[in-house]
């Protein structure tokens, strides 16, 4: 208990006094307590919040969009092909995120016939990429708690599949669906192995951000207090999810429900 | 013409064939039921009807129009209400919306279909709980929710999939009398799934018997009872005495047979069977346990009367039941009267001829 207790909450305590303090490296304890490293965040970076959330952002749309049908083609219908998509979407979690980040960088590189790597839409693309499995994983887990009657009663009541699909799967759905899409966006937030290849100047997100000044060294308070902001927004986040699971619950199975 | 035609229905589940070349008919306003052991193939078939499977042969026509040999008509647009075993109404709907579901979706005005509701919330008798999730309810009230959502579009054909089979014997008896009596007053066309006997003796007009995807008999409950077609349905269906033997002699004019069994060399049978016997074939001689007659003195001028001993005997409430064993072999009796012989005393049983059937 206490090692594992240990583990987890070394990271936020290491981070919360390195980030809040100054040249704090050989002393047991910071000495000299600052929010200076956190004004020069946001005074002189801001850009890497706010590409952190739009990449993080599209890339959730893309799953949203493309990751959840894709998902649902596989899971519920006999659709044919279905079996290739399922395996070439799991083949995804074979590749660490350096190959895909490398491979992506070559691949749609300038002087190919899709030349994305100029783009910083690449970056959200590559985010999404990495993470489709995770969809199809999350729709597969909600799907087995759905039981399918629930959708073909609502067939043999006149309803066609995608009338189904919102009236009756979506919203007992809802739940699932939701907590992973936050998760799916925690996911993407803190993504920086395949990041780190495609960047270009101007593109940096919060992680690239923490590894830059780690890199260029002396810069640890500022990685730090990069490092803080992020567990903070994703621990807000995972708030968020708590709240759902308890709160949209309650909306989805009605009052009494499990 | 029937209402729903059947026609040469297969479907397979990979390797496993689940509907072997059915044939069957519905009529109009009928309640026929699908009955069989576990894994016969009810639900399957209850499914193609449904549009929920789609069958690899074979067509089913519903009110005269095809739903496979024309494209496939998907399951909204078959005009169709169904009760499933799980019951699967909608966790996240009140009572209320899960009825006017249907009727939502044709767009009726919302008048009518306020009385609508009204009128099948009264009949399943669930008014007054319209505001209520389906959490907040028992299995039977969520049983008759199903029932009320499958019935208020006034469907075409209503299919029924083990409705009663999670709820408990008493209410399960209960509903039985309900549904049927409720369906034959709407007169709908209805195809009822069960794996119980007494129910579908109770609620049918007509069963056909299932085994391993094939359909062995279709007849009303007493027909499927007094006449049936094998072995299988004749054990399926009530208890019976089977007595291996073979066939001596078959007398041409009345389709009397004679048996020669384990413990007589003659024994008649003289009701007549469904497949024809030549001597020597190896058959069943079989005989309901209540059409067995018992006497303490052999009787004067009677075929078929063998002694034998008692080997248990149980009072069940309002019948007699006992196993007797003659010259081994055991048969089972059932009189609906007090006998003072005891375990271990002899008796006459009479196998009345007019009763003993010829089964493969
Ligand atoms: N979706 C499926 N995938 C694979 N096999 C199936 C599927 N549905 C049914 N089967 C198989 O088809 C056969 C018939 O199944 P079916 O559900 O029709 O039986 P049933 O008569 O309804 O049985 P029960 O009384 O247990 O409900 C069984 O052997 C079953 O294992
Ligand atoms: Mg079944």
């Amino acid at each position: 208990m206490i090692f594992i207790a240990t583990l987890v909450l070394l990271i936020p305590v290491v981070l919360g006094l390195a980030a809040f303090s100054r040249r704090w490296v050989l002393e047991p304890f910071p000495t000299d307590w600052t929010l200076e490293n956190f004004r020069l965040i946001l005074l002189e970076s801001p850009g890497l919040i706010k590409n952190s959330f739009k990449f993080s952002l599209i890339a959730l749309l893309f799953g949203i969009g493309f990751g959840l049908p894709a998902a649902y083609l596989i899971v519920r219908t006999r659709m044919p092909g279905r079996d290739a998509l399922d395996f070439v979407i799991t083949l995804m979690l074979a590749f660490p995120g350096i190959a895909v980040g490398v491979s992506y960088l070559l691949g749609f590189w300038k002087t190919t016939p899709i030349p994305l790597a100029d783009s910083w839409i690449i970056m959200a693309l590559a985010l999404f990429a990495r993470r489709l499995p995770y969809f199809l994983r999350m729709a597969h887990a909600s799907y087995l708690q759905l039981d399918i009657s629930l959708e073909e009663a609502s067939e043999v009541s006149g309803a066609g599949k995608i009338r189904t699909f919102f009236n009756i799967s979506l919203p007992l759905l809802l739940k699932g669906v939701l907590v992973g899409v936050v998760m799916f966006f925690i996911m993407a937030f803190q993504e920086i192995s395949t990041a780190v290849f495609l960047y270009q100047g101007g593109w940096e997100t919060l992680p690239i951000g923490i590894y830059l000044d780690w890199h260029r060294g002396m810069e640890f308070g500022i990685a730090a207090a990069k490092a803080f902001l992020m567990i903070v927004i994703t621990f807000i986040l995972l708030l968020i999810i708590s709240r759902i699971s308890g709160g949209v619950l309650k909306a989805a199975w009605g009052p009494g429900g499990t | 013409m029937a209402f729903i035609e059947i026609r040469n229905l297969f479907k397979r589940f990979k390797k496993v064939v689940a509907v072997n070349h059915i044939e069957l008919e519905v009529n109009e306003g009928e309640m026929l039921t699908l009955l069989g052991p576990s894994g016969c193939g009810k639900t399957t078939t209850l499914r193609c009807i449904a549009g929920l499977e789609k069958p690899e042969e074979g067509d089913i026509v519903i009110d005269g129009k095809p739903m496979l040999s024309q494209g496939f008509v998907e399951p909204s647009k078959r005009g169709i209400g169904m009760v499933f075993q799980n019951y699967a109404v909608w966790p996240h709907m009140k009572v209320y919306k899960n009825i006017i579901y249907g009727l939502k979706l044709q767009r009726i005005p919302k008048q009518e279909m306020h009385e609508k509701a009204q009128q099948v919330l009264e009949l399943v008798g669930l008014d007054g709980l319209e505001e209520r999730y389906p959490v907040q309810l028992s299995g039977g009230q969520q049983q008759r929710v199903a029932l009320a959502r499958a019935l208020v579009g006034n469907p075409k054909v209503l299919l029924l999939d083990e409705p009663l089979s999670n709820l408990d014997a008493k209410l399960r008896e209960e509903l039985r009398f309900e549904i049927k009596s409720l369906v034959r007053r709407m007169g709908i066309t209805s195809v009822y799934v069960t794996h119980d006997q007494a129910e579908a003796m109770v609620i049918s007009d007509r069963i056909a018997v299932m085994d391993s995807g094939n359909v062995v008999q279709i007849g009303t409950p007493l027909e499927i009872y007094d006449k049936p077609a094998n072995r299988f349905v004749a054990d399926f269906i009530g208890t019976m005495n089977f007595m291996a033997g073979e066939v001596v002699q078959v007398l041409q004019d009345t389709e009397a047979v004679y048996v020669r069994t384990e413990f007589s060399e003659k024994m008649l049978c003289k009701t007549p069977s469904i497949t024809a016997t030549t001597p020597g074939e190896e058959v069943y001689a079989s005989i309901r346990p209540e059409d067995v007659e018992v006497f303490a003195e052999p009787p004067q001028g009677k075929e078929n009367l063998f002694k034998g001993t008692i080997a248990h005997k149980a009072y069940l409430g309002n019948f007699l039941y006992f196993f007797v064993s003659v010259n081994g072999t055991m048969i089972r009796v059932q009189v609906p009267h007090h006998l003072p012989q005891e375990e271990g005393q002899e008796l006459y049983l009479f196998l009345n001829p007019e009763k003993c059937m010829i089964l493969l």
